[in-house]
């Protein structure tokens, strides 16, 4: 079963995804960190995301694409509007949470789709990341599809006996299944590595 | 040039679940030739080829280009290459060239010197383009092609193949079996595809319920007594 | 709840994020040296969480819920293990779905990772049976969402008269969810791969 790329638009062309991933990854940190720690105004943050979506239409990102992505935070911003109510603070404030953290998911969103997740991996290793953290990554990454079509596989059998909605029982019975392959692959796996010379040197 | 090259000797081997997989198996493979292993579902022919490079904890004496395998697995496994049945167990990069150029990061060896061994097997296989692919999204053919190549670009003594042309179309799998046969190495191929053997393999080794159940010249094959006796009909 | 980037005061950040590294530092000191046919065990399983925790459980109404599957890691490896695998999962849902935020990670990270594996472990190892770890589940559920809430109360985005009860209910149903899922995968493993239960727990 063919998946869309969890990061789709990262094979596509365009200026910004020429950028070594080194600069990108430090632009990134560089606005989330400094919108983090501290006080910008919504001012400067509405010119920072013209900016940000600028860069991001040269990247040949769809711009619903990225705005849909707010509705990640809609649950933080429903529970915090509610408190602001309460106590009696100004929609402003609320207002300035929402575009700092915009702001941020927006750079990460271009870092991510002009990136190769290998890429990005590389990156990561080149600024002294942990080889160990890395090599889980990637076992994440490369397993993900694998892992979900076995998934996608096993609830077509379940619904084609009639059970249209999955069950509590029958969820627990797919993912122990999942989780006994899983081991079994991992085991494999294993076997490959060392027959190619793996010696546990992460 | 007819030297034998992998000396098997009273191979025993139990599963951890106490299962006997293997019982008192003895052969003996010369160099160049390519051997046909078959036998039924369950009849051992994986938990074997395990056991010859080594990454099983099996009793008997295994020895291979002269060495006690046991005492030498890691050296000898370098000159063995190995394609898994499942390509997705195989395959465990990101990407095609990650995945060929593995071994050769294990062994240290400089980015330059693997980029051109990379290059080198992909053009072999026709995979030259194919270096940024992502293993898990090619083709089923692709994959297995792929696998090929991690075990090619060692330059092997010894290629052992596990059910190289299963799930594989028509069409791929006489590409495949075009490829294994103009590779002049010693072969061990695990197969249920008779076709197959009788155009590669000049031998066979029939397997059954962890035994030797018959082993010689090719043309065996066309026995379909011993077929039907072996579950193999 | 993974709490998004730009929600939290430096101060809450600097401290999460230095208690989340230290922890991460100690696991992979400690997990150095292990058996390396942990690794790629520790790998599928990692990729196995993170599938887990993209499928959405349906509950009652046709709203349904995420499950995290730490306290079950925990259980198989142990809780350094267990944060390893937990750490990387939370990176990789930041990065690739924005599920969380990348600076606010340390936070995530504690609530989830830490609290669910060393916690969870903890109320697990005193009897080590299916339905302590049903408890641990249900208990490090309840404990991460109130760390979450005082987090955010913290950097004054909530007051706790709204923050205390909403996390507590809405996570009240997650963590019966998911004591039973665990109860659940627990009695399949025993059942039918209990070799799975025999690692030494690191």
């Amino acid at each position: 079963m063919k998946h869309n790329f969890i990061d789709k638009y990262s094979s596509l062309s365009s200026p910004v995804h020429k950028i070594d991933t080194k600069i990108k990854l430090v632009s990134f940190l560089t606005i989330a960190i400094f919108i983090s720690l501290f006080g910008v105004s919504s001012k400067v943050l509405i010119l920072l995301l013209t900016f940000l979506i600028f860069i991001s239409q040269l990247a040949k990102i769809p711009i619903l694409f990225l705005l849909s992505r707010i509705f990640v935070i809609f649950p933080f911003v429903f529970l915090i509007s509610v408190s602001y109510l309460i106590n009696k603070q100004s929609f402003s404030d609320v207002l300035n949470v929402v575009l700092k953290s915009y702001a941020i998911i927006l750079s990460l969103l271009i870092l991510i789709q002009t990136t190769k997740f290998s890429d990005l991996l590389d990156t990561l290793k080149s600024f002294k990341f942990p080889k160990f953290l890395v090599l889980l990554l990637s076992f994440i990454y490369r397993y993900f599809f694998v892992l979900t079509d076995e998934v996608e596989k096993m609830s077509f059998a379940v619904k084609l006996r009639q059970q249209e909605k999955l069950s509590i029982k029958t969820l627990i019975n797919l993912f122990g299944f999942l989780l006994i392959r899983s081991y079994n692959r991992a085991e494999k796996i294993n076997k490959a590595m060392i027959l190619r010379g793996w010696d546990n040197r992460v | 040039m007819n030297e034998t090259i992998i000396e098997v000797k009273n191979l025993f081997y139990k599963y951890p679940d106490g299962k006997q997989a293997l019982k008192n198996v003895s052969f003996e493979i010369k160099e160049g030739q390519k051997v046909a292993l078959l036998g039924a579902n369950g009849s051992g022919k994986t938990t074997l080829l395990f056991c010859l490079v080594g990454l099983l904890d099996y009793q008997g004496e295994i020895k291979i280009f002269g060495q006690d395998l046991k005492q030498n697995a890691k050296e000898i496994r370098k000159k063995i290459g190995f394609v898994f049945e499942n390509p997705d167990d195989q395959l465990f990069n990101l990407t095609v060239y990650d995945d060929i150029a593995f071994s050769f990061r294990q062994q240290g060896y400089k980015e330059e010197q693997i980029k051109q061994k990379v290059k080198n097997v992909l053009e072999k296989l026709n995979l030259l383009g194919y270096e940024n692919r992502q293993p898990y999204h090619l083709s089923y053919g692709e994959k297995k092609k792929v696998c090929l190549a991690t075990a090619l670009v060692n330059t092997p003594q010894i290629l052992i193949l596990d059910e190289p042309t299963s799930n594989l179309d028509p069409a791929s799998r006489r590409e495949f079996k075009e490829l294994i046969k103009n590779i002049q190495i010693t072969q061990i191929i695990a197969t249920h595809d008779l076709q197959l053997a009788k155009e590669v393999c000049d031998s066979i080794i029939i397997l059954n319920n962890g035994e030797i159940f018959c082993q010689g010249v090719i043309s065996l094959v066309d026995n379909t007594e011993i077929l039907f006796s072996a579950r193999l009909m | 709840m993974h709490i998004p980037d730009g929600f939290l005061e430096p101060k809450v950040i600097v401290f999460t994020n230095f208690v989340s590294f230290i922890i991460v530092l100690l696991g992979l000191k400690k997990l150095k040296n292990i058996n390396p046919e942990r690794i790629p065990l520790m790998g599928i399983l990692a990729c196995f969480v993170f599938v887990l925790q993209t499928v959405a459980f349906p509950v009652i109404g046709g709203t349904s819920v995420h499950l995290e599957g730490v306290v079950l890691t925990s259980v198989l490896l142990g809780p350094f293990s267990s944060s390893i695998i937990v750490f990387c999962t939370l990176f990789l849902q930041a990065l690739l779905f924005q599920h969380g935020g990348i600076i606010s990670l340390g936070a995530n990270f504690l609530n989830i990772g830490i609290i669910g594996s060393f916690l969870g472990y903890f109320i697990w190892n005193i009897n080590q049976t299916k339905i302590f770890a049903s408890l641990a589940t249900f208990i490090t559920t309840i404990v991460s969402a109130t760390l979450c809430c005082f987090e955010l109360y913290l950097s004054r985005k909530i007051v706790l008269s709204v923050g205390l009860p909403t996390m507590f209910f809405s996570h009240l149903i997650v963590g019966i969810i998911e004591s039973i899922f665990v109860y659940g995968i627990l009695s399949f493993i025993e059942k039918i791969f209990p070799h799975i239960l025999q690692f030494k727990k690191i």
